[in-house]
């Protein structure tokens, strides 16, 4: 188990700013997923923790030692790649114990790491097949146990989950997660699917265009997003964001919509233009809600559905239960559940400190 | 705009039947997602209603009229793939406009252009139209893809997992587009796919495909609320239906024959701490984010989501009843007891 530091990490590609003086501290044993649209950052940064990319300025430590400048193999980590290398014409065991026999490694001690490999992914019984034949999922599972039995000091890994189809990925991200906790390696897993960050992720990193924007517990982010891109990006349907009239000032407790007052949870600070941030479950339907609209549209998903209604404040996107039968059209008033109201400083797009937000990160 | 009809369509591949038997009819302008797991035979089906494979028996009619002898570039069906080809060295107004240059067309310029330009405007790409399509991200050349197939204003759209090689992102933008776009030309679809979402938000009807048979046809509260079969009850919904031993019920409450009794885990009701309750269940994990609790009884799991926040620590017992309405009886060879 290895503590990761990243102290002032830059990297430009020319006039591309990749990278943007990023700290950051993977703890000892955590999960920590990279999140972001394509193009923030966050591959670079997994190559440059791995030693495949050399930064333009900051640090690298691990456990403590400036790696920074160590090539990648001297960092004794392990890479995950999306596009699984594995060599064909070698059977399952023999891509397994192929880093350990580069490293001479005595052979009972490779035996017994690749047989232990095997029993923790499950596939010892494909160990003597040549990994040609196998499925998408078998091969990624063989790639993992080819990680697992060196015993890095950390598990990189980038998208490795991006080739498999949608039913199977929910499958690999449980075991792997099972994995990390029968292991607790430290693992720095990069994606762009949220679902998949969430399910895994000890601590979040929420990336773009290179800045890192929160970092955190996924329930935290989730619940408090630290800027109106953060809770754009997570959640399904995204947080909605409506324009408050007027100014807010410390010690308010309610705002107007385009003049429908809402309670909200007491602000700590003041800003000129603002925005209020609520999740689509934390909307509720109520006849008597100061906010009144009209439901445009209707997405139904089984065990709940999702209602966009249109109001004079913006359009809002409402969680309801799967019995909920409104129809197109239907008037309706909304209010907000006011201990989930978060309000942003409209030109900064930074969340505005109130009171249930004290333990946010920036 | 057009109809479509398979009757008794069946097709093999050497010893597999890719379509067995396959009767299924879509509506003028209706939505109909194929929805199966891989190799039951969805893309074989949009292959037969293309025209791009014959049936080995059976009849698909167009518009009333049997198609299985009429060529693929004339049945007027326009194809959508997950791989969108387009051509690389050309701008996007000219992968637009491709299909209608074409000399069976004889389209004038002037018509080509405001046709090409009527379509960008459908999907947000105007500001695109000079771009090389290389240029572009995935999300938005699989609109050009799209777009592709609308300027011909074919009677018939079929799409085949049009969105899987998209991020989650970009697919939950295009599926809400292609929804809109449905509303807007009340076009045909058939739409195939494995994922759900795409299935329950975009269908006007499901279509239930396992093994190359039709399992089951509703609109998706239908399929969703009341499942033929066992298959079909395990293919919808997000966690995935509970299936419980009758032993977990009281005999005298269970039909005969019953093998397996299943509930969906939005319909497991979470008891108040204080109220005496008929099972009493151990927390095995708690996800406040995604409303999922999973408990377990005798090795047993019962996933229930629940959109109240309350603090749930594994090992803790919680009071948990199922109603009687919300569950459904299913025999051992998976076949619905109707209660």
């Amino acid at each position: 188990m290895s503590t990761i530091v990243l102290a002032g990490l830059h990297k430009r590609f020319g006039d591309f700013i990749a990278v943007r003086n990023t700290d950051l501290t993977v703890g000892a044993g955590r999960f920590v997923v990279l999140l972001g649209p394509s193009g923030c950052g966050k591959t670079t940064t997994l190559r440059m923790i791995a030693g495949l990319e050399l930064p333009t300025s900051g640090r690298i430590l691990i456990d403590g030692e400036d790696v920074t400048e160590l090539r990648a193999r001297q960092r004794d980590i392990a890479f995950v790649f999306q596009m699984f290398a594995l060599y064909p014409h070698m059977t399952v065991r023999n891509n397994i114990a192929f880093p350990l026999k580069n490293e001479h490694v005595p052979r009972h001690e490779i035996a017994s790491r690749v047989d232990a490999a095997a029993r923790m992914l499950r596939i010892e019984q494909l160990l003597d097949r040549k990994t040609g034949g196998l499925s998408g999922g078998d091969r990624q599972r063989v790639a993992l146990g080819r990680a697992i039995v060196r015993q890095p000091k950390a598990f990189l890994m980038d998208e490795p989950l991006g080739t498999l189809d949608a039913d199977f990925r929910e499958l690999m991200c449980l075991e792997l997660r099972k994995l990390h906790n029968a292991l607790s390696a430290t693992t720095v897993y990069v994606t762009h699917d949220q679902s998949e960050a969430m399910a895994m992720a000890d601590d979040l990193v929420v990336m773009n265009q290179g800045d890192v924007l929160q970092s955190g517990p996924p329930h935290e982010i989730y619940h408090f997003p630290a800027t109106v891109f953060v809770g754009n990006f997570i959640g399904s349907p995204p947080m909605n964001f409506l324009p408050v009239d007027g100014a807010v000032a410390a010690g308010d407790e309610r705002v107007h919509l385009h003049g429908a007052p809402v309670a909200v949870a007491r602000c700590a600070s003041a800003a000129e233009r603002v925005l209020l941030g609520i999740r689509p479950e934390h909307v509720v339907i109520d006849e008597h809600g100061p906010l009144r609209g009209r439901v445009i549209a209707d997405e139904y998903l089984g065990s709940h559905q999702v209602f966009t209604i249109e109001t004079s404040a913006g359009v809002v996107r409402a969680r309801a239960s799967k019995d909920a039968g409104l129809a197109a059209g239907a008037p309706v008033g909304l209010s907000f559940r006011q201990d989930r109201t978060l309000l942003y400083d409209a030109a900064t797009g930074r969340l505005m400190p109130g009171a249930h937000t004290g333990a946010v990160h920036g | 705009m057009a109809e479509i009809e398979l009757r008794n369509v069946s097709k093999h591949f050497g010893a597999i039947v890719a379509v067995d038997d396959l009767s299924l009819d879509v509506k003028d302008g209706e939505f109909v997602v194929v929805l199966g797991p891989s190799g039951a035979g969805k893309t074989t089906t949009l292959r037969l209603i293309a025209g791009l494979e014959g049936p080995d028996s059976g009849d698909v009619l167009i518009d009333g009229e049997i198609a299985t002898r009429v060529h693929p570039s004339e049945r007027d069906v326009a194809f959508i793939f997950q791989q969108y080809s387009l051509y690389p060295h050309l701008s996007v107004f000219d992968n637009l406009a491709f299909p209608l240059r074409s000399p069976r067309r004889r389209q004038s310029e002037a018509d080509v252009r405001a046709r090409v330009e009527a379509v960008a405007a459908m999907l947000h790409m105007e500001a695109k139209l000079a771009n090389m399509a290389t240029h572009l991200s995935g999300g938005e050349m699989q609109r050009v893809a799209i777009g592709r197939a609308l300027v011909r204003e074919p009677r018939v759209f079929l799409m085949d997992e049009p969105l899987s090689s998209l991020d989650a992102k970009l697919r939950e933008e295009l599926r809400v587009e292609l929804k809109r776009l449905h509303r807007t030309i009340g076009a045909t679809i058939v739409y195939v796919t494995h994922d759900q979402v795409e299935a329950t938000t975009l269908a006007d009807r499901i279509a239930i495909l396992e093994h190359g048979r039709l399992v089951q046809i509703g609109t998706p509260r239908e399929v969703y609320g009341n499942p033929a079969c066992l298959s079909a009850a395990r293919r919808l919904g997000s966690p995935p239906i509970n299936l419980l031993p009758p032993a977990f019920f009281d005999a005298s409450a269970v039909p005969a024959d019953t093998a397996v009794v299943a509930i969906r885990p939005e319909d497991v009701v979470l008891d108040a701490a204080d109220r005496k309750s008929p099972l009493s269940l151990k927390v095995l994990e708690y996800s406040p984010l995604r409303h999922l609790l999973i408990l377990d009884r005798d090795g047993t799991p019962v996933v229930a989501t629940t959109s109240i926040e309350r603090n749930f620590s594994p090992g803790q017992s919680v009071g948990v009843s199922l109603p009687a309405r919300s569950l459904l009886y299913f025999r051992a060879d998976g076949r619905r007891i109707p209660t």
